[in-house]
């Protein structure tokens, strides 16, 4: 089914009213663009987020669209990446 | 082995034999693999489950892969080797009490090795936190027998980082700072493992996330990653007393830089309970930052 799209409803989970937004992309767009589009729309860095399922599990956006959907499905969440380092002390 | 001669006439086989003694059967089992398959190839994914079902044993965890296999060089259970150093096991044994009175405690099943910074000679000290944190995960489940993949450096976690595409060339070798994110992309590439990630929007919450977490330990009972504050901690146990609210973390802290000295490692607090809020009311984790949980799945495989 070539020429296909797929719909998306991603949830950001940083803030407490869990706004959401509904992306629909072609099926072979590369899952980054979704991440991008709806890091832009929260107005978040797409660098320093990430996708997950409603269940938590991580997804790599280093895919198409289309295997998304069909390994996750259309609900997901929009998370801020931690990047940790160096002690406290 | 009639049947892989069969299967590939013309394509060189390579036999090995393996030693299983499963605890619920009453003697040893040899089992002859074809090493020319990898260890979840479907093939030998089916192979395995037949001979789970003909040996009566149970059909969710693995048992008789490579990595289940009797070892007659029996490694010191106190401590293990690894990437050429001695490591110390299981250090929130014979720990001090969570001092949470009338609290529920959860905590890490089976064993797991502890990596900190300057091991293995090398200087990660201010970068290498959450790469210490990977190696003691990817540690517990080799020693739970999940896999024989050996636990990798921080090069080769930057390397399967790269090979996934999710950072650019230029990062191996750095010393860039990773996440939960990162650490569940390598355990997914590197051993088949999902994770489940947790966000806590403020460290204020971290509490409320004790059931879960109680819960995890509970049904997969796998050491937790947490990030977030700058800081990555291993997580091996929660106690919690669900009608005061108390609660308490076992944390197994990978910026320790002494020796494998488990004394230095209980004085020092670099593994023990940390109270949520202490007694002078102190945070341990920040209510201004947000924070992800790492909860590593066990595969439901053979």
């Amino acid at each position: 089914m070539s020429g296909g799209k797929v719909s998306f409803k991603v949830t950001l989970t940083s803030d407490p009213k869990l706004p959401y937004k509904v992306f629909s992309v072609p099926e072979e767009a590369p899952f980054t663009a979704v991440l991008k589009f709806a890091a832009e729309e929260f107005k978040v860095p797409p660098q320093t987020s990430a996708v997950i399922t409603n269940d938590g599990v991580g997804i790599n956006p280093q895919q198409s669209a289309g295997n998304v959907f069909l390994k996750h499905g259309s609900d997901l969440r929009l998370i801020p990446r931690d990047r940790v380092g160096s002690s406290s002390s | 082995m009639e049947r892989s001669a069969a299967e590939k006439p013309f394509k060189p086989v390579k036999l090995c034999s393996y030693h299983f003694c499963p605890l619920s059967l009453f003697h040893p089992v040899t089992i002859i693999y074809d090493l020319n398959y990898g260890e979840t190839e479907a093939k030998l994914v089916e192979a395995r489950r037949l001979l789970h079902h003909r040996l009566a044993l149970p059909s969710d965890r693995p048992m008789l892969r490579v990595a289940n296999a009797l070892k007659f060089n029996e490694v010191d259970p106190i401590s293990s080797r690894s990437l050429e150093a001695k490591r110390l096991v299981d250090v929130h044994i014979g720990s001090a009490g969570s001092g949470v009175a009338g609290g529920q405690t959860s905590l890490v099943e089976g064993s797991y090795e502890y990596y900190h910074y300057l091991q293995d000679h090398l200087d990660d000290d201010g970068w290498g936190c959450a790469y210490r944190s990977l190696q003691t995960i990817i540690s517990w489940f080799r020693l739970q027998q999940y896999t024989n993949v050996p636990v990798p450096s921080h090069r080769e976690i930057q390397e399967t980082l790269v090979s996934i595409g999710d950072k650019d060339p230029s990062f191996i070798g750095s010393r860039e700072w990773i996440g939960a994110i990162e650490l569940s992309f390598v355990l997914d590439k590197l051993l088949g493992v999902t994770c489940k990630i947790l966000n806590v929007r403020s460290g204020a919450e971290m509490p409320d996330k004790c059931r879960e977490l109680a819960m995890h330990f509970t049904t997969q009972g796998s050491p937790v990653m947490i990030g977030g504050g700058v800081l990555a901690y291993t997580l091996l146990g929660i106690d919690y007393n669900e009608f005061t609210g108390e609660s308490s973390f076992l944390i197994l802290d990978p910026h320790y830089t002494g020796g494998e000295d488990l004394k230095t490692i209980r004085a020092g607090g670099w593994c023990g309970w940390k109270r949520a809020i202490s007694s002078t009311g102190q945070e341990f984790f920040l209510r201004n930052k947000f924070y992800n949980l790492l909860l590593p799945q066990r595969p439901s495989t053979v």
